[in-house]
């Protein structure tokens, strides 16, 4: 065995982005593990404040955490609450969710989230009531990828029989070149509805500065996405006033049906439950899909052997009957087999082996270049 | 935020020694792990997407069909990093140039392997070295007992760590649900012996049984009279071809241990008496003082209004605030290197009241 000091020379750091398709069909969020009347793969909480969806049914050890669905609205929002006391509840994961992820002003406020980023205008486009999906870790990894986030909802009236036959395409469209910084958790991109079939009220809701038009079609502003946090807020007028023809709980604009009573988007976000509201959302996901990222950290060690390095062995094996077993005359060239490189710390302990899948024959007429990479 | 330097004596790394335990059993053909039955799937014909008997690899597409599973990919850059199954070849001459995707797929999965030799094989031949590392526990490594009728059962290391671990390496085998022969490594020396005669060895290192048992145990089937042996165990395994119902009486277990070592760092943070009682948070200070609104400003001077730190501390009174003191409520502890770069945050579950009288020690773990 031989040491050779690497110089900076030897050593280079390399980051490789490796990246997972994440497809979340409708199928897997609802309808597949209903065998009562709650499906067995979403998981709801005695406290009430937001449901976790599995890919699986939850109790089985192979389930894994997809991600989770609350809602909530500001203190500044004009809906009324009901009676059932889930105002405060929906006030309070509006506040967590605004502190975690827009901060506070400057005198010290909890800011509302906006649909453009300005987080200092005070006035115009605020998200006031919104869904929120908190992805899990699992999926994002270290981040959700940005430009490849796809949401696709069933914003048609309530239907029992024949969902998915309107529905809105959500994208974070262009999010590549025009992402926002300036929230704590890092960066964010906007996400836009798209106006398929004319579905989009841009007329009323769609003043100049607020349509995206890319190849000739129209597109809407409708929430934020948070690309290391790995949540999506999503605004309730997604099933409102951005549509021309907004689910208000009229005869046939119903947004959900919670067994007896027919609600518009509204009625939801101010009398239902959480839960009530997190299950109207998820039963009008008809896709969600997006790629995550994994930064892969590399230190590659370059092992450099000269022709007239390491061809000797100081291995028991090296030697038989006090000659060298690989030399028959002594007029010969010495030979050795390089089967492991060992690294070694400045103080001579021994970091980490490399291994070769075989041994490199070594004579004093070649010489190599061995690349030991370290991921971490 | 206040910063402390770590000394020697607050970080050390432990290693932890885990004993993962396996349970095998291989009947007609088909291979139960941990005695689990094989669970169908809603959307797809296996819950975790790999044959049974298999373990799956981080366990990812659970119950998905084929064409909604989560694969992985990377984008073809001059960093020259691809997927272990792109060959060099196909890298070079399939994806274009820069910018074209190379996908991958995930649903790995891994169960025990058997293979039967009547000489030795390649693989038998490439272990030669290895049976000489364990000749000298046993002369039973020695090469040359392997020349004819050999088993080999192949454990992947993903079942076992580092190793397997020596003296719970069990194997039993069954006639018609009776246990008829049984076999361990009881004496730690990587032989497995049957009723004091060695039948086979265990490579602890490689998870690579060797069985060598040619003597009849028992006799069995009705169609064709069958000897069993120590060679025959896992016959079939993951192969029904050539089986007859006679197979059906003979079932096997493999029970085994491995030895895995986790790497684990302990980090002691102190927070010391009369210090950390003081906060940069906004809401450390009183909220009735708005800085941008209340100050005083003329031609020469801009002064804010001074702002008063908020009173926290607890009290049993409901009436009358309590005597103020400095009181903070720590919640995280972030490590940093000595650049002061960031490099991990550690949270607490419950938020730590400190005052200046009390003193505390964070104990943080974290597995390398």
């Amino acid at each position: 065995m031989t040491f050779k000091p690497l110089n900076e020379n030897d050593i280079v750091n390399t980051r490789t982005l490796l990246h997972e398709a994440i497809p979340l069909t409708g199928s897997i969020i609802s309808g597949s593990y209903v065998t009562n009347a709650a499906p067995d793969n979403i998981k709801y909480y005695p406290h009430g404040m937001f449901q976790t969806v599995y890919d699986y049914p939850y109790a089985s050890s192979s389930a894994n955490h997809v991600f989770d669905v609350t809602c909530g609205f500001s203190s500044q929002s004009a809906l009324v609450a009901g009676p059932n006391g889930m105002e405060t509840k929906k006030n309070n994961i509006y506040g967590q969710m605004a502190q975690l992820l827009v901060g506070y002003n400057a005198t010290g406020s909890v800011q509302l989230f906006d649909e453009d980023g300005n987080l200092f205008d005070p006035v115009g486009d605020k998200m006031k009531e919104i869904f929120v999906v908190p992805f899990s870790r699992l999926l994002v990894k270290d981040e959700i990828k940005k430009e490849t986030f796809q949401m696709i909802l069933d914003v048609d009236t309530h239907a029992t029989t024949q969902p998915f036959t309107n529905t809105l395409t959500i994208s974070d469209l262009g999010a590549s070149n025009e992402y926002r910084v300036n929230s704590p958790v890092g960066e964010y991109g906007i996400l836009y509805a798209e106006d398929n079939s004319s579905i989009l009220d841009l007329v009323n809701h769609g003043n100049a500065d607020r349509i995206k038009t890319v190849d000739s079609v129209d597109y809407l502003r409708c929430g934020l996405i948070f690309y290391q946090a790995g949540i999506a807020v999503l605004t309730g007028s997604v099933f409102g006033n951005l549509l021309t023809t907004p689910l208000a709980g009229a005869t046939s604009e119903i947004f959900y049906n919670d067994g007896s009573n027919d609600l518009g988007i509204d009625d939801v976000f101010a009398s239902s439950s959480i839960d009530d509201c997190g299950s109207s959302l998820l039963h009008r996901v008809q896709n969600i899909q997006f790629n995550n990222t994994t930064e892969l950290n590399s230190t590659v060690y370059f092992c450099r052997v000269n022709h007239n390095e390491f061809n000797y062995s100081s291995n028991p094996t090296y030697l038989e009957n006090s000659r060298v077993r690989v030399k028959t005359q002594s007029t010969d060239e010495p030979v050795s087999y390089i089967t492991t490189i060992g690294l070694y710390n400045d103080r001579n302990e021994l970091l980490a082996t490399a291994k070769l899948s075989e041994a490199l024959k070594k004579s004093p007429s070649t010489e190599f270049t061995i690349r030991a990479r370290l991921d971490y | 935020m206040s910063y402390f330097e770590l000394k020697d004596n607050d970080v050390f790394i432990n290693t932890i020694e885990a004993n993962p335990d396996y349970f095998f059993y291989i009947h007609s053909g088909s291979v139960y792990l941990n005695n689990h039955q094989h669970d169908d799937g809603n959307r797809d014909a296996t819950a975790l997407g790999v044959d049974p008997g298999h373990i799956s690899l981080f366990e990812y597409n659970v119950d998905r069909p084929l064409s909604e599973r989560i694969y992985p990919f990377i984008t073809k850059s001059g960093n020259k990093e691809t997927f272990k199954t792109v060959s060099k070849t196909s890298w070079n001459t399939q994806y274009n140039y820069d910018g074209q995707v190379i996908a991958g797929s995930y649903n790995l999965s891994a169960s025990i392997s058997r293979e039967t030799m009547s000489s030795p094989s390649s693989k038998l031949r490439a272990l030669r070295s290895a049976l000489n590392h364990y000749h000298f526990w046993s002369s039973s490594f020695e090469y040359s007992n392997y020349q004819s009728d050999v088993t080999m059962i192949n454990i992947p290391s993903i079942f076992y760590g580092s190793s397997l671990k020596k003296g719970q390496v069990n194997l039993k085998m069954y006639l018609e649900g009776q246990l008829v022969a049984e076999a361990t490594d009881e004496n730690r020396r990587g032989e497995l012996v049957s009723n004091n005669v060695v039948v086979g060895t265990v490579l602890y290192d490689e998870g690579i049984l060797l069985l060598t048992g040619s003597s009849t145990i028992s006799q069995y089937g009705t169609n064709q009279t069958r000897d069993l042996r120590w060679i025959d165990f896992g016959e079939h395994m993951f192969d029904t071809s050539n089986m007859d119902t006679d197979h059906l009486s003979a079932s096997f277990g493999l029970n085994m241990q491995g030895v895995s070592q986790i790497q684990n760092m302990t980090i002691l943070a102190k927070a010391p008496e009369g210090m950390l009682n003081h906060s940069n948070n906004p809401t450390y200070l009183q909220a009735d003082v708005k800085p941008l609104e209340q100050y005083h400003t003329s031609s020469y001077e801009y002064i804010e209004k001074n702002r008063k730190v908020k009173n926290v501390v607890h009290s049993e009174q409901a009436i009358g605030e309590p005597p103020f003191q400095k009181e903070t409520y720590i919640s995280k502890i972030c490590i940093y290197d000595k650049h002061r770069r960031l490099i991990g945050v550690c949270k607490l579950a419950t938020p730590m009241r400190k005052s200046e009288a009390k003193e505390y020690l964070f104990k943080m773990k974290i597995d390398l």
